[in-house]
């Protein structure tokens, strides 16, 4: 018996399709952004309810969070009996994910549903949580999880590409002019190239592995280059010269955003000589989300952790107040008018380090944005 | 003059990094005026230290400010903070 749907429940294709003027002429009223029907959160195509039963005529349903005498409603609020000729029934489906119900509710009612059928329909996707950024996106802005296949998870910097004809780095940088040939994900080489042990080609995951990206369904990218990182052991640390932990990974133009998630538009970026101590930063990244921080040292040198008891010694670094923590690696660092400054890499409980975004750019060879500011 | 201080860290650095609990040394600023700040992982007493092992207070001419740093590591989840 559970199979045989109650008759006057199904609403048969002709019904559906004799429906859907009145369903348009509702969602243009009931859903109009400029004159929104208190508690309604989407419309769809079904059946008249009387007294909890299904009365088998079609109706236009008007899904509300949740029931409200006419009484305490405005007279602009309430949902009127009929649509042309078709008539109107309320449904109640509690609170879904507002964002998302306009485009997913109503087609995932097809007919006459129960209140606890379509609640099942509303997908169950947290609505907050410490690592939004871990899900996967497409296209993948600056902030989210990134990772070659054999790591964890870092985060994407921003997108880039490589320095057009006219370009100089050096001493009198300036933007070039001309057509990108390819597009890259920024972010560091301990995140794109396994701390130097990865191979050009390699598979690049968005989400990283940690957050559920698999190959090949969730590969975004293929590693192109890295800047070597000297690790004691087995060289010394006062042999090191490293100035960056940084790569890039080339993906398609259609899957790479490089807007930072909640940040914005990268304007430009900002020369090493310029970036100057007590300047107020921020980032967007995988773990701790948006933060905030405060510049207090450059021009530093400092020994960084890399596992396994392997230090590398990074000069010509910034530090700031802890803005970061795991998971938050190849993030962004920019000043609250979006010029980026730093591409971070390393934190403490107290404090994080980033590499000069100047440095990266040379070393890459990568424009990061069209002005120097 | 604006680099000058730049120089007297460069001629520091390594023998400031072979310092016990030393992780950082840069550039700050306090009350306007550019410090070399050094970073250690923890603070320690001058007691407890050989003199040999103490960071000076001054290094031609300029403050040297010391400040708690912690260990930096790689910001990877779980394995990278405490790898």
């Amino acid at each position: 018996m559970a199979e045989a749907a109650h008759p006057k429940m199904e609403l048969t294709f002709a019904d559906a399709a004799a429906l859907e003027d009145a369903r348009s002429h509702a969602v243009e009223e009931l859903l109009s952004p400029e004159a929104p029907h208190s508690n309604v959160v989407g419309v769809a195509a079904g059946v008249k309810w009387k007294n909890g039963e299904p009365t088998g005529d079609p109706a236009v349903l008007a899904l509300v969070t949740h029931k409200v005498d006419k009484a305490e409603l405005a007279e602009g609020d309430l949902v009127p009996a009929k649509f042309g000729t078709t008539r109107t029934d309320v449904l109640e489906i509690g609170f879904p994910m507002i964002e998302r119900a306009q485009t997913q509710l109503p087609a995932a009612v097809n007919g006459a549903v129960r209140e606890e059928e379509q609640q099942m329909a509303v997908p169950q996707v947290p609505l907050f949580g410490a690592e939004a950024l871990a899900r996967r996106a497409r296209p993948a802005e600056g902030g989210y999880s990134v990772g070659h296949f054999k790591i964890t998870a870092g985060t994407i910097g921003t997108c880039v590409y490589d320095l057009l004809p006219g370009a100089a780095t050096g001493s009198q940088p300036r933007p070039g002019v001309g057509i990108p040939q390819r597009f890259y994900i920024l972010s560091n080489n301990h995140v794109l190239a396994n701390v130097n042990a990865a191979m050009v080609g390699d598979p690049i995951l968005q989400p990283g592995p940690f957050d559920g990206g698999t190959f090949p369904a969730d590969l975004i990218a293929r590693l192109s280059r890295f800047v070597p990182i000297t690790l004691e052991p087995p060289t010394p640390r006062l042999l090191h010269r490293n100035l960056v932990d940084a790569a890039v990974a080339e993906g398609q133009f259609h899957d790479l955003d490089r807007e930072i998630y909640w940040g914005g538009y990268v304007r430009g970026w900002r020369r090493r000589a310029n970036v100057a101590v007590g300047t107020t930063v921020q980032k967007t990244g995988r773990t701790t989300n948006f933060t905030t921080g405060r510049i207090t040292a450059i021009n530093a040198t400092v020994d960084v952790g890399f596992g396994g008891g392997r230090i590398g010694r990074f000069q010509d670094q910034i530090i700031t107040t802890n803005m970061s923590a795991g998971g938050d690696s190849g993030s962004l660092i920019l000043t609250p008018d979006e010029v980026a400054v730093g591409l971070l890499f390393a934190g403490s409980s107290v404090a994080t380090i980033a590499n000069q975004i100047e440095n990266v750019r040379s070393l890459l060879r990568v424009e990061v944005a069209e002005q120097i500011l | 003059m604006p680099n000058e201080i730049d120089d007297v860290l460069q001629r520091h650095v390594a023998s400031l990094m072979a310092l016990p609990n030393v992780v950082s040394v840069g550039i700050g600023e306090q009350d306007g005026r550019p410090t070399i700040v050094v970073g250690v992982t923890e603070k320690v007493p001058s007691a407890e230290l050989a003199p040999e092992e103490l960071i000076p207070e001054m290094l031609e001419g300029h403050e040297v400010d010391v400040q708690e740093l912690g260990a930096p590591v790689i910001e990877l989840p779980e394995e990278g903070r405490y790898g």
